[in-house]
């Protein structure tokens, strides 16, 4: 399935000759070596889960290695091939439940295991025998996480366990040189003395720094600019926890930074943070890095296991790893639980931020891309299976994706340090995966690089990546797939200036008043008369609504509908249709005999059947026999003005949804189920006989929500009150309370009845007749007196005093 | 003619949607910086950024609006395999910024197992639903049965599309004769898949979302689908953005003729289907009458799609993406002084056979563009890559190809099919 195997360019020499060229004590730090690397993305099945990999430096071998797995795969480049299983023996130890795993980079034949029991072991693969284990060191107390090998030192081991502490061992030696710990800096580098009062007894310490409960373990002090930290950082201590060290003599105060503020205390207290991992720099000989579980990283020096050389917090929650970038001196990656990666300069006086990636879950391991100085890979250790390559300066989008593990990723490594194509990682799943780059899908390809979306007057918002809408031409043409193959995209070179960084311009585009708005919408809404006087009347002042607002084809239907029903001779005759042709100034339209050329032949019997039949088949006829008509009531129209405007009108009966209406000038019309409504509604009961219930209510459904769209709230509640369709009426009957309260009390009327609980009167007395109002009843908003309106309007003919003698001006509205 | 407003979005990566709300006069935008933003449209007509805020841990591909009475809501989905609701409280908190509402989060939906491509709230008379479609292909749709609580949704139906999903729009018509549907668009470029469109209908009986359709005839990746707003009609029309522009119109069989209790049988035409974008076409968006679609594509332009009475679609108008004023050299066609009488020869070689043929609007001379403002140009589009043989008309195309401009052929009929 996968594209033949293909030169990578900058890599010549052939690795995988076996361990023959190795030589001793040099760096693979050259270039590969006679050939290119080779292969395809494959897996095979291991028979357990993985908890780590590492490659051998010939990048020809894996090994992987697990609690019940410990392996090594020849890398072919076909499939994987197990070498050698290291698991011997009858009975397993727990020595043998590896954590972690890592083969040395100058020698072929040293691999470090690091053993969930807490010991660290050595393999020579050298060894004649079949059990290859070297060494032994029992010195850590719990889970040795992460054991690491010197880049360019053969001898030296590190490594950094659950319980705290970070081992350095010599290998020609049987135990470890020397011990780092978090507690070490408490004990030898924090050799803080309160600043302010060397000598002076914890009595008067108390005075000028508010000690608390200075027999326990925490202290809280107040410092001032002249009490630093020793441990680390220049900055003044200033309301820190300090730990008061068992030793510290009466009277002096010891402590350290606030970074260690973080420390748990209690029962815990005094006890070290787990260390993650421990990375050695590859540029600085004697410098490691360590993270910690509680958010800290530490930076050592190999020679001063007393103090660290540099401490911060760089995440929120345990720092699961760090890789240091195998190019930039100063870059390290941590990754953590808050499942960001970020990138620190420590080349500055104090770790800078460079970059932070925000991955979607918490960060297992991060490895730096070789040959591509922004790119990493991050797996996480749970939720997410898949594997992650970022470009750190687009932290947002992950540059390549690999999908294959079905369970958590638990190791990745690049194959070559100098191949950036080549990545394998173990899992979870059992499976041990090489992917090759080309094959991984890129997430930045895939997505959508424009935001469209129409407005409600008719505008446009858009947004698009700049580099599309910069440029005259636009991009490559359609091309098929979108993800071409590797050698089609840009090559990886460093010097190139990045491109994958994005932004996008956004716009609206705004419709000119006039030019086709929605305006002509909200003015008709606004203005048709669609009840409360004669049909004749109607018509004609929706004709003049209309011709007002341009809408010449509109105002030619009303004037038909006026025609057609308020003649008393053609409204009688049901079934004619007519088509109307009219000039290019018509006036008014003129009754022509039906076209049959424009239309299907007996179409005038065909819409007699349909009447029967329902709208939906009338479509169908009228679709299939002119394809004029495009729906029930889309007003249609064409900018061509020159085409004579056949005008149909469906038939005499007013089915509105065959009204089809061109437009000779005007652009930017709307499929008009306004029309449809507004005729409806003046028709009544005309037409509605004709027309389905379900398609009435559908039309008033559909109009009324956009009448809501525009906020036109009186015509949606109009055409709700005038609409026969009962589930249309009720629409303005929900969510509506009218709350009432007692004329006399003022108290919120809580039964149903006339009589208010409170003061047992009738709350509704008509102030005129001193009779309980039934029916309609107007009030005085001031004064809340009120009666029988046409009490209250005689009364106000007469007086504008209030009727109940309370003296209110009554203003009634 | 349309005035391009170019707004300072200020996100830090791609903006990946814009949305407006039911009435037109807020918008929200999403980016793959993780953030939305909540635009409103000021009194003079300026949009002002009233909320940003970090709404996901990836990628936030789309963000859409419910109707307002369920509140001021906004849905977001996102790369990091959630979707989540957001709810604008008002009168809380203002005084920490100045003019900036404030969101909160009212749910997190974390059934998917892979990014989450597709947010759509349901049509408002169908109740307070939402639709999501994940890379994994499976269609989710929650209810809050409470739509006063917007905490609490329940994942009412999965459908699995078998093909990974990017893009859902929900059957706006609130006829009752119309059950709720829901067409789904796959972006899936592994080749042998097939039919990338697929439409579920909910079934009465069987209370579940069912395939009623699959439009066999969409095989390239979609990548945007859009009903268009129904508006009483008793058909619906669907656009479609793949390596084109397509438009269907889908007519319900008549339920008599069906077997009661199964799907509903449609009728489907595609009516259009237009490459002049020339690329990949990323969004269709429907004006408010389902009337004019716009599309935008890879060339970075807007085209507006729009049917004359003959049911005949064609190009209404182009606006350049960033409203910049056209460049003159690479668009000479602009300035062919034969372009402005051809508009009435174009007009009348229009018919109703060929999906590839559109319209000049009348073209206005660029207008200098203010700094904040100018007049997006109304291109003239470029031929179509390919010349249907059939079209005899297209010959009368009086339109110098940007191609062939070189070759400084007279204005007369093209030759058909030449290697374009």
């Amino acid at each position: 399935m996968p594209p033949p195997p293909t030169e990578l360019p900058g890599s010549s020499g052939r690795t995988g000759l076996g361990r023959a060229a190795m030589e001793k004590m040099s760096r693979v730090s050259t270039a590969l070596g006679g050939g290119a690397l080779t292969g395809r993305t494959m897996h095979c099945h291991l028979d357990a889960p993985a908890n780590a990999i590492s490659v051998c430096r010939d990048a020809a071998q894996v090994v992987v290695a697990g609690r019940s797995i410990f392996k090594i795969y020849a890398i072919e480049d076909e499939q994987f091939v197990e070498k050698l299983n290291l698991r011997v023996g009858r009975k397993p130890s727990l020595n043998l439940s590896c954590a972690d795993v890592v083969w040395h980079q100058m020698d072929e034949n040293l691999l470090a295991t690091a053993a969930t029991n807490g010991v660290v072991v050595t393999w020579n693969l050298g060894r004649p025998s079949r059990n290859k284990q070297d060494q032994l060191f029992t010195e850590h107390k719990r889970t040795v996480n992460k054991v690491c090998f010197h880049p360019t030192e053969a001898h030296v081991l590190l490594s950094g366990s659950q319980d705290g502490f970070m081992k350095c061992f010599d290998l020609r030696r049987k135990d470890s040189v020397s011990t780092f710990s978090e507690e070490c800096v408490q004990l030898s580098a924090a050799s803080f003395l309160c600043a302010q009062c060397p000598e002076a007894p914890p009595q008067l310490c108390k005075d000028q720094h508010q000690m608390r409960d200075p027999g326990e373990t925490e202290v809280h002090i107040t410092g001032s600019q002249t009490t630093r930290c020793l441990a680390s950082c220049p900055w003044p201590i200033d309301h820190i926890s300090v730990r008061p060290l068992p030793t510290t003599p009466p009277g002096r105060l010891r402590g350290v930074h606030a970074t260690l503020e973080a420390s748990p205390s209690g029962p815990r207290a005094g006890q070290s943070e787990s260390v993650r991992d421990v990375q050695f720099s590859i540029r600085d000989y004697f410098t490691f890095a360590s993270t910690f579980e509680n958010g800290n990283v530490q930076l050592w020096d190999i020679r001063r296991p007393d103090r660290c050389e540099r401490m911060f917090t760089a995440h929120n929650g345990p720092v699961f790893c760090c890789d240091w970038h195998p190019e930039d001196r100063g870059w390290l990656a941590t990754g953590g639980r808050d499942k960001m990666v970020k990138v620190w300069d420590m080349t500055t006086h104090r770790a800078k931020e460079v970059h932070c990636v925000q991955t979607i879950a918490s960060v297992a391991r991060v490895k730096w891309r070789p040959e591509c100085r922004h790119h990493l890979a991050t797996c996480s250790m749970m939720v997410d299976h898949n594997i992650y390559v970022w470009d750190v300066r687009r932290p947002f989008v992950p540059a390549a994706m690999f999908e294959e593990h079905r369970d958590v990723t638990t190791g990745i490594a690049w194959r070559h340090p100098h191949d950036p194509s080549f990545l394998l990682s173990g899992s979870k799943d059992s499976t041990l995966c090489q992917h090759l780059f080309r094959d991984a899908s890129q997430p930045v390809e895939r997505a959508n690089p424009e935001g469209l979306c129409y407005g409600l007057f008719g505008d446009l918002a858009f947004a698009a990546k700049e580099s599309l809408v910069a440029t005259e031409s636009g991009r490559k043409p359609y091309a098929g797939d979108r993800r071409h193959p590797i050698f089609f995209k840009r090559k990886l070179d460093p010097s190139e200036p990045f491109v994958g960084l994005a932004s996008s311009a956004l716009s609206v585009f705004e419709i000119e008043p006039g030019s086709g708005s929605m305006s002509w919408f909200v003015d008709t809404a606004e203005r048709y008369a669609l009840a409360g006087r004669p049909l004749a009347e109607l018509c004609d002042h929706n004709a003049k609504v209309a011709r007002e607002l341009g809408r010449n084809q509109v105002a030619q239907t009303w004037t038909m509908l006026r025609i057609i029903y308020c003649s008393p001779g053609l409204a009688s005759a049901t079934n004619l249709n007519h088509s109307v042709g009219k000039g290019s100034s018509c006036g008014l339209p003129l009754m022509n005999s039906f076209n049959l050329k424009d239309m299907a032949p007996g179409l005038g019997s065909e819409t007699r059947l349909d009447r029967s039949k329902g709208d939906t088949r009338s479509d169908t006829v009228l679709l299939d026999s002119s394809a004029t008509l495009l729906t029930n009531e889309d007003n249609e129209e064409t900018e061509g003005s020159d085409v004579p405007a056949d005008y149909l009108l469906g038939d005499v009966e007013g089915e509105e949804d065959e009204l089809y209406l061109l437009e000779p000038e005007h652009a930017h019309e709307q499929g008009d189920v306004q029309m449809a409504v507004s005729v409806l509604i003046v028709l009544g009961e005309r037409v509605r006989k004709d027309i389905d219930e379900q398609t009435q209510e559908h039309w008033y459904t559909s109009y009324i929500d956009l009448l809501q769209r525009f906020c036109l709230w009186n015509v949606s509640n109009q055409v709700v009150k005038l609409s026969t369709s009962r589930a249309i009426s009720c629409l303005n009957q929900a969510s509506t309370t009218l709350h009432v309260n007692c004329s006399h009390c003022k108290r919120p009327m809580s039964s149903r009845g006339w009589v208010c609980d409170r003061c047992h009167r009738c709350a509704s007395m008509c102030a005129v007749c001193h009779h309980v109002v039934k029916g309609l009843f107007v009030w005085c908003q001031g004064c809340s007196h009120g009666g029988h309106l046409q009490h209250i309007m005689k009364w106000l003919e007469g007086s504008s005093h209030c009727p109940a003698g309370c003296g209110h001006l009554c203003e009634y509205s | 003619m349309f005035v391009a407003r170019s707004i300072a979005a200020d996100h830090k990566d791609l903006i990946h949607d814009v949305s407006f709300d039911f009435h037109g006069r807020r918008m929200a935008t999403c980016s793959s910086d993780q953030s939305v933003k909540v635009w409103d449209k000021s009194e003079s007509g300026d949009w002002h950024c009233t909320a940003s805020w970090k709404t996901h841990s990836g990628s936030v591909w789309r963000v859409t609006w419910a109707h307002p009475e369920f509140g001021q809501v906004l849905a977001s989905c996102s790369f990091d395999r959630t979707a989540a609701v957001w709810e604008e409280i008002v009168g809380e908190s203002n005084d920490k910024l100045r003019g900036q509402s404030h969101w909160v989060k009212r749910t997190t939906l974390v059934d998917s197992r892979t990014s989450v491509t597709d947010v759509k709230f349901a049509p408002k008379h169908m109740g307070l639903m939402l639709a999501t479609c994940s890379a994994d292909g499976i269609v989710r749709i929650y209810e809050a049965p409470d739509v006063m609580n917007l905490s609490q949704w329940s994942l009412q139906h999965e459908i699995s599309c078998k093909l990974s999903c990017s893009c859902i729009s929900w059957n706006p018509s609130s006829s009752r004769a119309h059950s709720p549907m829901i067409a789904v668009g796959s972006d899936d470029s592994s080749p042998n898949a097939m039919a990338k469109v697929q439409i579920f209908e909910y079934n009465e009986n069987t209370r579940k979302y069912a395939k009623a359709e699959t439009l066999m005839t969409v095989t390239d990746p979609v990548h945007d689908i859009a009903f268009a707003p129904n508006l009483g009609r008793s058909f619906h029309i669907l656009a479609i953005a793949t390596k084109d522009v397509r438009i269907f119109t889908l007519k319900p069989v008549r339920k008599e003729l069906t077997s009661s209790g199964g799907p509903t049988k449609f009728e489907i035409h595609i009516v259009a289907q237009f490459d002049n974008h020339n690329s990949q076409v990323w969004r269709v968006s429907w004006n408010i009458t389902g009337t004019v679609l716009a599309s935008s594509g890879d060339d970075g332009c807007v085209r507006l799609w729009k049917a004359n009475y003959m049911d005949n679609w064609k190009c209404t108008g182009i606006l350049k993406g960033n409203g910049s004023p056209v460049n003159g050299n690479s668009q000479q066609g602009n300035s062919n002084p034969s372009l402005g009488p051809s508009i009435p020869n174009l007009q009348n070689s229009l018919n109703g056979s060929s999906s590839s043929r559109y319209f000049f609007p009348p073209l206005d001379s660029p207008r200098a563009g203010s700094r904040w403002s100018s007049y997006a140009q109304l291109l003239p589009p470029p031929p179509p890559l390919v010349e249907h043989s059939c079209d005899a008309d297209t010959a009368n195309l009086q339109y110098p190809h940007p191609r062939r401009r070189s070759l400084s052929r007279p204005l007369n009929p093209l030759p058909e099919n030449e290697g374009v």
